[in-house]
């Protein structure tokens, strides 16, 4: 058996850490004040924050919750709670297995009554407990204690029961109402019938306990009583109904943070003659994802988080100067491929591996030429010779990008029907010259836009995998979500350890363990996107014809748009059900908003969305945003209305058909184009070595 | 080819990650793989097709073998028991009742291993007391069944004992099985018809148990795993090829593994002892019965590497 | 406290006829087109036998056997509790077996709770095993398209506000989408997983494992490994009664459970396992049985039967 390292990445999401953990773990964003500055904790104004999954929301939340409070203050948590100005009370929505309350026979209105009472015995209970603890063995408590439990019991309708004297036996009431209700509602599915006497009045006891607590502790006066409701998306739109009523009506000194992914608010409604709830005035909203995406130090970030988890799991000293070194030199971790001019070391096992062959994208040429030829879409050819002529002058036998680069030139100039002959000389000047420095001209530009897809087409053909290697592309894939970081590096780990590597334990992870990793990782991203219920399948399959078309432009023989991964488009020009699909995919993460653009003609703005560059790896797409593609609201329909997917082959065919040699979209003059064919063909041709 | 190449791998991966013990580590796999050809075409690429048997192949760890023996114990000796105490109590429930009545029938009751000392099936003897919390005393050698009597006859050391259970891990041919059942349980049954003899064991071939309990005189004969022809690799119903993978060839499989298993252990069971053809092994050791190609490590004979080594010396 | 590992189970002949006494006075299969389940209703000897089509399966009304319980209603308890109106009424002193074999798994849990509540002390149920899945390892069970992860009806405890120490326990099958989303669903339980071994057949374990780990991400650390996963026999719904209260013993020594989350997602037999130990040992406990439910299943996935086993199920008193 061999010995192998546990993965220091293994725990990737919040709930797998306890509080401590959490309090060990955490890695405040280095700028302005961090979490604690976003999410505003003695702010009154309620706060909506949404987050993807692995955005961090439950971790900051928790971090928020008095158990926090607690593991950061030690014993004097009090003194702690008076120097933050609030006490955090933290709540899982998906404890309260809300879905059992609707049917067996009861009616929409009982239930959403019979809920709204259960939130209330619930939060209370939370609020109590909390506070007992921070408070307990205070003498303030003693001195005011029975006051406070008088006061209180004036909101609840105990009936027969005994009245309690402390608050640890009026949390006991509560309990055991609360209990009793579960064994009714878990019985009204055998019996049909629902025997509920609701004690407490909405919103008495929520706001009731932060009020006469402030009113009678001292420690307790000018603190907020946060109410931190998590996992918001488990409850219904009724249940969701309900918990808007309370932000609404929120009073002093209570507030509350929901805490929801993005596709998790239902609806903004509330009970309040029916109002919904706006932002700006009854909440702000706190958009982990965009912010984390758009902080510039999340790299910082990112890389402090991985030294952080390395450090605990190799039991290295965890002070601020080794983490600082260990991040710096964090980067070495990782093998890269050597760079150079004109990527020549990328590209040197080109010429090895084809030094007495034909190159593949030389061999294309030559028959998309001959295709051509015959087709009569050649311009300036007469015969095979000139074939020949131009494979030899388009040729740069050292540097294969550079080749790249000249037949992209080469297909650009062939799609604008210009002479090839004198197209191909033209590059061979520009090439030349541009290896001897020249740094202005088209040349020059269109590596600098194109590179990285030229570089791919290389990988591609010569049947290499993508290289999707090195620290900081892992940071860019991973959109600003650290989880996805992690499960980035958690499966490299995996690999590496496989493959008997020792990652961070001196040698560099190597490039074939970070390309399987990455894979496996969008792969377990795609997966795991997969929603509730039928729109899933519609979403994934729509992500999946989006990655298609890029990866068909990508890899054309002269794609229109350079990296490209990111469209544009009038999405109020789309049928309602795409629509609908778009939106939905956007709230999954699988899409990503990166702002519209005004369109220079028009004046119209445009919708832009960039795949998840989770998802690169599966398409063989760029990571780094750059091109644009923008599509016609057919194009866009095609995609995600399931209406029109039918048309989605056709559209994307005809689109990337302009972008591929020998014709470019136009059939030659009384022929079918075999252009498709020769490409299955072609295909079939290639190396697998 | 790469493809599959990459997804079998993944697999293996994931294997090892999980149930293997991590034992087929890439470097490990590579030295493997290094003794077949390579090819540039898929059905001719016998490195593929190790890679292909490679990631159908069964491994039990030892929580695993150590869990199959609780359920010998628990499923194979002590519920039949239980139930007939059951059943001869008016279908009593009362644990009052029955659990004096099974420990009794325990404490009569000897627990033997197959095979010599330092064979397997002895070995698990150790854990299959351990995980069932069984006392010492009921366990016992071979050479503590008889006793010679006056006179030099042979006879029964305890004649108490009501229950003689043989375990064993894996039966293949059920050769071993035979021998016990001739050297041993024939003794017993003839100084005592009335004493149950019992033949438990792990894995065991469809084959190798029809021939125990047709050719044996044990009572009780059972396996937890009984593996019938599907797991024969290259049988007609083989599992392994059910879904055809368009790059992998079943004949060119065989062949190949013929090939070096001829080279390796010889023509006869050059696909496992007695042509099982079986594709299974565990933590403690792979049987023999598992294609030799998988297993074969014998220094100063062929070189080889193996990826899950069989221990013993081969004795055919 | 019960000792469920000696509860009666034996094999039926699967091909020669049944022992004379081994006869019910109603019996109740799920139809699925599946060989194995035509094979045993068959053959089964009873006074009355009733099929019970489920909507999920889809099966038009021309497909299934005629007189069979064929109801739109979704709902497990509704759907259970109008067959029981229509077909069965009044059960005192008659003896019941139902073939769990074709039952989509929250109408048996239900079933379960529904016979306690009818006063029925104990019943038999079969389950038989095919000869061959259609294929190996890509089986889909479901269509995988889960609707909604909710309790099941009558299976949804008393809660704990405290939700510190909450555990779910996942009968892990074949199907990893199932397991993913009730782990994702109960995001922040701490997981254990209960693989089938002995398995149904030698290769299955492996199998499962390999599957499972497709959902490890939304499971959580320590799945495979010591404190995260624990075995029981695939067929047997005693011995899985056994251990889960063996697990469930070790997790509360250690630390008390706040909230208990069980999701039977293997086999019938664990199902059947998972649903006893409830009854028996956790009803008015912060214990609940949660299922991802699907909008459809595939009703035939197997062909041949190869094994017909009958448990004897103690119901508790109510």
């Amino acid at each position: 058996m061999n010995e192998t390292p546990t993965n220091p990445f293994n725990i990737t999401k919040a709930v797998d850490f306890n509080d401590q953990e959490i309090n060990d773990y955490w890695v405040d964003i280095p700028s302005g004040e961090g979490f604690a500055a976003m999410a505003k904790p003695t702010s009154p104004m309620p706060m909506l924050i949404l987050g993807g999954k692995g955005s961090g929301k439950t971790h900051l939340m928790r971090y928020f919750s008095y158990p926090l409070q607690r593991i950061r203050y030690g014993k004097d948590v009090l003194g702690g709670i008076k120097k933050d100005k609030y006490i955090g009370v933290y709540l899982r929505c998906g404890g309260l297995n809300s879905a059992r309350f609707k049917n067996k026979g009861q009616s929409e209105e009982i239930w959403a009554d019979v809920f709204a009472y259960y939130m209330e015995l619930w939060l209370s209970q939370l609020m109590l407990t909390t506070v007992l603890s921070a408070v307990n063995g205070a003498t303030e408590l003693e001195e005011h204690e029975s006051a406070i439990v008088l006061q209180l019991l004036n909101l609840i309708e105990l009936s027969h029961r005994e009245p309690p004297n402390t608050l640890a036996a009026l949390n006991d009431v509560l309990r055991h109402l609360q209990q009793e209700l579960d064994g009714a509602i878990n019985n009204s599915a055998i019996t049909g019938s629902l025997p509920v006497h609701i004690a407490i009045t909405r919103g008495e006891l929520i706001f009731g306990i932060p009020r006469v607590l402030a009113s009678s502790l001292p420690s307790l006066r000018d603190c907020l009583f946060l109410y931190l409701i998590d996992e918001f998306e488990n409850l219904s739109e009724i249940q969701q109904k309900y918990v808007n009523t309370l932000l609404r009506e929120r009073q002093s000194p209570s507030s509350f943070k929901i805490g929801a992914r993005m596709y998790g608010v239902r609806t903004l409604s509330t009970y309040s003659a029916e109002e919904d709830n706006k932002e700006g005035s009854e909440f702000e909203i706190l958009r982990l994802d965009t912010i984390l995406r758009e902080n510039e130090h999340y790299p910082e970030f990112a890389k402090r988080l991985i030294v952080k988890r390395l450090a605990e799991f190799s039991r290295i000293p965890s002070d601020a100067d080794s983490l600082k070194a260990m991040a710096e030199s964090l980067r070495e971790a990782f093998e890269e491929p050597q760079k150079g001019k004109f990527s020549a070391p990328e590209t040197a096992y080109v010429v090895e591996k084809y030094e007495d062959r034909e190159r593949p994208y030389f061999k294309s040429l030559r028959q998309y030429l001959e295709l051509g030829f015959n087709g009569g879409a050649t311009p300036g050819v007469r015969g095979p010779t000139d074939i020949k002529k131009i494979l030899e002058i388009l040729s740069c036998r050292d540097y294969p990008l550079l080749e790249k680069a000249n037949l992209f030139l080469f297909y650009k100039e062939w799609r604008s029907r210009h002479d090839l002959l004198v197209a191909a000389e033209t590059i061979a000047t520009e090439c030349r010259s541009y290896i001897l420095g020249e740094e202005t001209g088209r040349y020059h530009r269109s590596l600098l836009h194109f590179k990285a897809d030229l570089l791919a087409q290389l990988y591609r053909e010569t049947d290499q995998r993508q290289r999707y290697v090195g620290l900081d592309t892992f940071i860019e894939i991973s959109s600003g979500l650290p989880r996805n970081l992690l499960i980035v590096l958690k499966h490299i780990f995996a690999w590496a350890a496989f493959n008997g590597e020792r990652p961070f334990r001196g040698s560099p992870i190597s490039i074939r363990s970070q390309q399987a990793g990455v894979m496996e990782a969008s792969e377990w991203f795609f997966r795991d996107a997969r929603m509730l219920g039928r729109d899933g399948q519609i979403v994934m399959d729509s992500i999946n014809r989006l990655g298609t078309l890029f990866r068909g432009i990508r890899f054309s023989e002269k794609p229109s748009e350079c990296s490209c991964s990111t469209f544009s488009a009038d999405v109020s020009r789309a049928s309602d059900a795409g629509r609908k699909v778009l939106d939905l995919a956007e709230k999954w993460s699988l899409l990503i908003d990166v702002g519209g653009q005004r369109d220079r003609n028009t004046e119209r703005i445009d919708a832009k969305y960039q795949l998840s560059r989770m998802l690169a790896p599966r398409w063989d797409l760029a990571i780094y945003r750059r091109g644009v593609l923008a599509l016609s609201a057919e194009e866009l329909n095609s995609v995600f209305d399931p209406q029109h997917i039918s048309e989605f082959d056709g559209l994307s065919e005809k689109r990337v058909a302009r972008m591929r040699a020998p014709f470019f979209g136009n059939k030659s003059i009384g022929e079918i184009d075999p252009g498709e064919d020769l490409r299955q063909k072609l295909f079939a041709d290639q190396d697998h070595d | 080819m790469e493809p599959l190449r990459q997804a079998l791998l993944a697999k293996i991966k994931t294997l090892n990650e999980t149930v293997w013990e991590r034992r087929a580590t890439q470097p490990a796999i590579e030295d493997w793989l290094s003794n077949f050809a390579r090819s540039n075409s898929a059905s001719q690429s016998e490195e593929l097709h190790a890679l292909f048997l490679l990631s159908n192949f069964m491994y039990f760890g030892s929580r695993q073998i150590r869990e199959l023996l609780k359920a010998v114990y628990r499923d194979l000796y002590r519920y039949p028991i239980v139930q007939s105490i059951r059943r001869a109590n008016s279908d009593s429930l009362d644990s009052t009742v029955i659990e004096p009545l099974y420990k009794a029938e325990r404490n009569v009751t000897r627990f033997l291993g197959v095979g010599n000392p330092s064979e397997s099936g002895c070995h698990l003897l150790y854990y299959f007391r351990q995980e069932n919390g069984l006392p010492k005393d009921l366990f016992i050698h071979t050479h503590q069944l008889f006793t010679r009597v006056g006179g030099g006859t042979l006879g029964l050391r305890d004649p108490a004992i009501t229950r003689y259970v043989f375990i064993d891990d894996f039966c293949g041919s059920g050769k071993q099985g035979t021998e016990y059942s001739r050297d041993l349980v024939e003794d017993i049954k003839r100084l005592n018809p009335n004493v149950a003899v019992a033949y438990y064991v792990l894995f065991a071939t469809a084959q190798g148990m029809n021939r125990i309990r047709s050719e044996t005189l044990f009572d009780d004969v059972r396996a937890v795993y009984e593996l019938d022809t599907s797991f024969k690799c290259f049988s007609t119903d083989s599992r392994y090829f059910r879904t055809k993978e368009p790059e992998i060839d079943s004949g060119f499989c065989e062949q190949m593994c013929k090939h070096y298993g001829e080279k390796l252990v010889g023509a006869t069971h050059s696909l496992g002892f007695d042509n099982s053809q079986l594709l299974i092994g565990f933590h403690h050791n792979t049987p023999d019965n598992t294609l030799p190609i998988i297993w074969f490590d014998e220094p100063g004979k062929t070189p080889w590497n193996p990826i899950f080594r069989r221990y013993p010396k081969l004795e055919w | 406290m019960i000792d469920y590992s000696v509860l009666y189970k034996n094999e039926l002949p699967a091909r020669d006829d049944w022992p004379a006494d081994v006869r019910w006075d109603i019996f109740v299969s799920a139809y699925t087109a599946a060989e194995r389940v035509r094979t045993v209703y068959e053959k089964a000897t009873a006074s009355e036998k009733h099929w019970l089509v489920f909507p999920e399966y889809g099966f038009s009304a021309n497909t299934f056997p005629k007189g069979a319980f064929a109801s739109p209603l979704r709902n497990e308890a509704e759907y259970v509790k109008a067959f029981w109106e229509a077909s069965i009424g009044d059960v005192s002193g008659r003896s019941i077996c139902i073939d769990i074999t074709g039952f989509i798994r929250p109408y048996l849990i239900f079933l379960l709770r529904w016979l306690a509540e009818k006063k029925v002390a104990r019943f038999d149920a079969l389950y038989s095993e095919p000869d061959i899945y259609s294929k190996r390892e890509q089986t889909r069970f479901s269509d995988e398209l889960v609707v909604e992860v909710r309790q099941i009806a009558g299976f949804e405890g008393i809660h704990n506000t405290d939700t510190s120490n909450d555990y779910l326990i996942i009968g892990a099958g074949y199907d990893h989408q199932l397991i993913a989303q009730v782990a994702e669903n109960k995001e922040f339980s701490r997981k254990v997983q209960i693989f089938g071994l002995p398995s149904l057949r030698a290769d299955m374990y492996q199998e499962n494992v390999l599957r499972a780990y497709q959902a490890e991400e939304a499971v959580g650390r320590n799945t495979t490994d010591e404190s995260g996963s624990f075995f029981a026999p695939a067929n047997d719904p005693f011995v899985t009664a056994s251990v889960l209260r063996e697990v469930v013993g070790r997790i509360n020594a250690r630390k008390p459970i706040t909230n208990l989350y069980l999701s039977p997602l293997a086999t019938k037999p664990q199902v059947l396992g998972f649903a006893v130990y409830f009854l028996t040992e956790q009803r008015n406990c912060p214990t609940s049985l949660i299922f991802p439910m699907c909008e459809a299943y595939n009703p035939e996935t197997t062909t041949g039967v190869s094994r017909i086993l009958k448990y004897t199920v103690e119901l508790p008193g109510l």
